[in-house]
């Protein structure tokens, strides 16, 4: 085959062509979207894909792990990739995300009202263990895609997500703060909560404990 | 990419005055769809210029002004597009020409900084011994030795440059071990951590020693006055990378090393080496007020034979395992002849792929793909398949499914050896596919090398296939290469069946005609923001190769849109004459 400019082609139509180009639009042009690589794509595939990540996601938040084989979820999420359904799995897998955490703040908001000090420390940080877990899982079901899709998409990095849903939910209320200062205050600096909840902070980000501590 | 270089440029910033807007350009970019390296490099079009160099593009190639795209990169102050090409190995030392005009064209500190700090780089390693150097150095006790190293040697200067610029060990926790270590030697209380396997593949002394004493053993502690730490450090760090590294004062005690690990070509240099040494210091300026502690002498793997490099050591390994696995129908136990050599490959792990079970590597393939370490780490969480025969042997065995035996030893091959021997065109589609799913990109470049020869006398029916292909699996360097192809003989393909058929299912041409510009002169038109569209991509080439210059370029376009919706149309014609 010729790689080099070949001179002297110029645009000609057949006459067929010609016919049939008053006849009408193409599809695309009609506002009708092709889908691409038809042959291999199966809606109830990718449905069932997606609805399989979701779930595992939820089984990472609620047991550490899941009944599923790793390989297969893998193999999933891989496809749905390849066949340029990114896109969809990785909303689901943000709004799976995201619903978890709300739910695990819910708990951990109904569960410590009366509950002061230590043990709302201690729950805050079980609840942040059990969450960080979940992110690596999810990561590692989703590896292709946060490897391939998320940088040309510059979507946010699973783990960052992770990251960026815990502190919107730490920093969203003032009572979450004023709770944590307090906590903290009463178990004093040198105390092995207060280091490990300072350990989550400068994990979250380097100005969020200045969020938090500045006033104190 | 797997690290942002922004945060690592942050790091360099820490003693230099920077405005933030020196970081951010004051003009919207200007993309360069049809750019080369220089283009690419001079308008900071990262897209364009990653897709360039992986497509392997010599990054150290002067245009016809003699200057490299490192020299525009550094001339226009784009420091992100000056890294990927430092990155991809370009030249900046002060003293050679190009390098000397990039310091000089440097628009800013930072920039001077970046080379500087590039500058004490040795060249990247291979994928296969980077792989494994990284594994070495995630060790706890030898990450604390290299950065304890790092901090002593000549100019901690550049030691901090370089571990601010990222060739230090990373200290992301997400890889904070990549595999843990099974043997760890003492020498003075010192720990070196290391696996079986490469030291059994890279001398016979520590072959023996693994099948007899040290069979069971987790540590070894050497009281032996002869040995120090620093040789023995180098020499496990040799066994893992392929690169020597050395302080002058370690050497003839490494020399000895060799000769009872039974490394003799390496002895051999390191004897001659040794001889040099003494009379160098008669040679060299006096003035030098560098001691010989801090001197260090570095082998490159190129200096040794081939059959004493790190692929071929690993080679022999496999060669072994593969002779090892085999068809296994594992409900004959009574086949008593279980391999006898099975202690010989001291493999850890058994991967059952269709029905033939390989031997395998643990740290191998934990080393070289992320994919194979997580499943590994994991195998507690998620459930695995559990079958008589793993109880039997003790050993893990992973399953994996959708691909063929065959396709297996080929991607083992290439992550025991960084290179496949001979490669069936027919099983190309299927290693770009184990590439991609076990996260093996560098094999992708492999088999898109051995796959162009072929495609030089494939029709363009095959082309057409090969080119959703390259899409769908992101070989960019086959996907250019039929687009070029395609643009240049664009009247051949629009009268292919095949190439209409194909237009039918790919993505239509991004947006409309008018906003579609390709007036050139207009910057902050960054260009659409769908990416990899195979059609815009094509138009690009076709313009390039047919179209007209300047103001008539939009009117070629157009033109070009315009053909394409002919061949659809006709390609839709012809899909309902076949369905009828």
């Amino acid at each position: 085959m010729n790689r080099r400019r070949a001179h002297g082609h110029k645009m000609e139509k057949s006459r067929e062509e010609q016919k049939l180009v008053n006849k009408g639009k193409p599809a695309w042009r009609r506002g009708l979207k092709a889908e691409p690589f038809k042959h291999r794509q199966d809606p109830e595939f990718f449905a069932g894909a997606c609805m399989m990540a979701t779930q595992a996601i939820s089984e990472f938040y609620a047991q550490g792990s899941t009944t599923m084989l790793l390989q297969m979820l893998y193999r999933n999420a891989y496809n749905m990739v390849l066949y340029k359904k990114g896109a969809e799995l990785y909303s689901a897998m943000e709004t799976a995300m995201a619903s978890e955490v709300q739910s695990l703040w819910r708990t951990l908001n109904d569960a410590a009202p009366a509950k002061g000090g230590a043990a709302f420390l201690q729950e805050l940080l079980a609840k942040w263990n059990q969450h960080v877990e979940a992110v690596k899982m999810t990561r590692d079901m989703l590896m292709y895609m946060d490897w391939t899709f998320v940088p040309t998409n510059r979507k946010t990095p699973i783990r960052e997500l992770g990251l960026r849903l815990w502190r919107d939910q730490l920093t969203s209320s003032d009572e979450i703060r004023e709770r944590l200062i307090e906590a903290v205050k009463r178990r004093g600096r040198e105390d092995e909560l207060v280091a490990a909840v300072n350990k989550m902070m400068t994990e979250l980000g380097p100005d969020v404990p200045g969020f938090f501590f500045q006033r104190v | 990419m797997d690290s942002d270089p922004d945060v690592e440029l942050r790091a360099l910033d820490i003693d230099v005055e920077l405005d933030p807007e020196d970081l951010q350009p004051s003009v919207p970019l200007k993309k360069v769809p049809g750019g080369d390296l220089f283009e690419a490099a001079r308008a900071r079009d990262c897209d364009r210029l990653a897709l360039l160099l992986e497509v392997g593009a010599n990054v150290n190639a002067r245009d016809r002004w003699d200057s490299v795209a490192l020299y525009y990169a550094c001339l226009a102050g784009h420091a992100e597009a000056a890294r990927m090409l430092l990155e991809a190995g370009a030249v900046c030392a002060e003293r050679t020409f190009d390098g000397d005009r990039c310091h000089y064209a440097a628009l800013n500190l930072r920039l001077r900084w970046l080379l500087k700090s590039f500058e004490a780089r040795p060249p990247p390693l291979a994928p296969l011994p980077a792989a494994l150097r990284a594994t070495f150095l995630a060790c706890p006790a030898n990450r604390a030795a290299f950065l304890e190293m790092l901090q002593g040697s000549a100019g901690a200067e550049a030691a901090a440059l370089a571990a601010a610029a990222g060739f230090g060990p990373k200290d992301d926790p997400s890889s904070a071990c990549l595999f843990p270590p099974d043997i760890t030697f003492y020498v003075d209380g010192k720990p070196v951590e290391a696996h079986r396997v490469i030291l059994c593949a890279r001398s016979p002394f520590f072959e023996k020693k693994f099948k007899t004493d040290w069979k069971d053993r987790k540590e070894v502690r050497f009281s032996n006055q002869k040995l120090y730490y620093g040789a023995l450090y180098s020499l496990i760090h040799f066994f893992y990378s392929d690169r020597l590294e050395v302080a002058v004062d370690d050497m003839e005690n490494l020399a000895r090393a060799c000769k009872v690990c039974k490394c003799e070509e390496l002895q051999k240099i390191l004897d001659n080496e040794v001889a040099h040494q003494k009379y160098a210091e008669y040679k060299s300026a006096r003035e030098l007020d560098l001691d010989n502690s801090q001197k260090r002498f570095i082998l490159q793997a190129q200096s040794l034979p081939e059959e004493d490099r790190l692929p071929s050591a690993l080679q022999r390994i496999l060669q072994t395992c593969l002779a090892n696995s085999r068809e296994e129908g594992y409900d004959t136990e009574e086949s008593n002849e279980m391999p006898k050599n099975l202690e010989e490959d001291l493999a850890d792990l058994y991967i059952k792929v269709g029905d033939k079970v390989f031997h395998c590597h643990q740290v191998i393939l934990a080393s070289r793909s992320e994919y194979f370490r997580a499943r590994l780490a994991r195998t507690a969480d998620f459930l695995e398949g559990n079958c008589g025969f793993q109880a039997a042997q003790n050993l893990p065995l992973l399953e994996e499914h959708d691909l063929s035996a065959e396709a297996f030893e080929k991607m083992l091959e290439y992550m025991y050896t960084d290179k496949l021997e001979h490669l069936d065109p027919d099983q190309a589609e299927e290693l770009f596919d184990v590439a991609s799913r076990y996260l093996l990109f560098p094999l992708k470049r492999v088999v898109a090398d051995m796959l162009l020869p072929h495609l030089e006398h494939a029709s363009p029916a095959e082309l057409c296939r090969w080119l959703m292909l390259s899409d769908i699996y992101g070989v960019m360097k086959i996907r250019e290469y039929i687009l070029d192809i395609i643009a240049c003989n664009f009247e051949i393909f629009a009268a292919t069946r095949e190439f209409r058929a194909l237009l039918l299912i790919l993505p239509p041409p991004s947006g409309d005609d008018s906003l579609r510009t390709t007036r050139p002169s207009a910057p902050g038109s960054a260009g659409n923001t769908d990416q990899g569209n195979i059609l815009d991509d094509l138009r690009e080439k076709w313009l390039e190769a047919e179209g007209a210059e300047l103001d008539e370029r939009d009117d070629s376009a157009a033109l070009f849109d315009k053909r394409l919706e002919t061949l659809m149309l006709v390609a839709e014609k012809e899909a309902v004459d076949e369905d009828a």
